[in-house]
């Protein structure tokens, strides 16, 4: 191949800042860690990724990455603030505030269950989702018709995190899978328990697979779940999402 | 955003809930009015912390539970209550 071909190979295949940040979203480029580059202002880009270089390097020379940290954190932010059409969207449904329950005991005496939308489940447990779907055609499945209702799955309390396993198929899943307490602390609540932070881990702890029908969740699944749990008599929830 | 639907539905049937948003989901959190929202300055997917990181993960537990004691009983319009959880990721 003569240098005049692989130049123009070359250029066939180079991509724009942007283009490679999309590349970034629900691609084989990346596990979804940095999928907010989708979304991040186009004009800000090359400053990301120069700053995201500087900070590597210091980083690397300082080992401290506290900068960098925050680097990522803050442009995910940036990344997913809504779009005015988003927000123009939203405007049109309001939710009013719900009266904060009251917990009848105090927290050393009362039993917690824990909720997450992380699709956590037990590996003898179904996912929510075959396999090997891509997100694109999860999302087609939640838009359809077709769509199944949101269900959950039911974890005991002393389950042993080497049983389970995640399968959110829209966040960077690597965290979780290498300490499932980043988003269901099953761990740290048995802690807390022992400690007499509070009373009880509850029995039953909960896990839905959140990319699923909004509109059928609230109206049906949600209402029906809390009533579930109130007919458990756990004394209080705590939630998590992805 | 489903996260925020359920925390609703479970506060309604009158079990106090407390729900751990990271910042970039904040912004659903508030058009929802999540009951009760704790805040981490964390990356999507790590709400609690750092993985292997169970000091961490503990301490944003334990200030995230402690909101589950405030009520806005005495307050004669229901009200949300969100608080920013002051955690650093790294220098915990």
């Amino acid at each position: 191949m003569s240098q005049s071909q692989e130049q123009s190979g070359a250029e066939e295949t180079a991509l724009t800042l942007k283009e490679f940040a999309t590349t970034l979203y629900h691609n084989k480029r990346a596990n979804n860690y940095f999928k907010f580059l989708k979304d991040f202002p186009q004009d800000k880009l090359d400053e990301f990724f120069q700053e995201l270089l500087r900070q590597v390097g210091n980083a690397v020379d300082t080992g401290n990455i506290d900068q960098l940290e925050q680097l990522v954190q803050g442009s995910q932010v940036t990344g997913y603030r809504p779009s005015e059409e988003v927000q123009r969207k939203r405007a049109q449904t309001v939710y009013p505030p719900i009266p904060l329950a009251i917990l009848t005991k105090p927290l050393n005496q009362s039993t917690v269950a824990l909720f997450t939308t992380g699709a956590i489940h037990k590996k003898d447990q179904t996912n929510w989702l075959p396999p090997d779907h891509t997100y694109e055609q999860a999302v087609q499945d939640v838009r359809s018709a077709l769509e199944r209702f949101a269900s959950w799955r039911l974890i005991e309390r002393d389950t042993p995190v080497s049983e389970l396993q995640v399968s959110h198929i829209a966040y960077d899943i690597t965290a979780a899978q290498r300490d499932v307490n980043v988003i269901f602390p099953l761990e740290r609540f048995r802690e807390l328990e022992a400690e007499g932070f509070i009373g009880h881990l509850a029995p039953v702890n909960y896990s839905i697979h959140g990319l699923t029908n909004l509109q059928r969740l609230e109206q049906q699944a949600a209402p029906q779940w809390a009533q579930e749990i109130k007919a458990t008599g756990v004394d209080a929830v705590f939630l998590t999402a992805g | 955003m489903s996260v925020g639907h359920i925390a609703r539905a479970i506060e309604a049937v009158g079990i106090p809930t407390v729900t751990v948003y990271i910042e970039a989901f904040r912004p659903a959190a508030e058009w929802l009015a999540t009951p009760r929202v704790a805040v981490t300055k964390f990356l999507m997917g790590r709400p609690l912390g750092a993985p292997g990181n169970s000091k961490l993960q503990t301490q944003v537990i334990k200030a995230a539970l402690e909101l589950l004691t405030t009520t806005t009983l005495d307050q004669p319009e229901a009200k949300n209550l969100l608080v920013e959880l002051p955690f650093e990721w790294a220098t915990a």
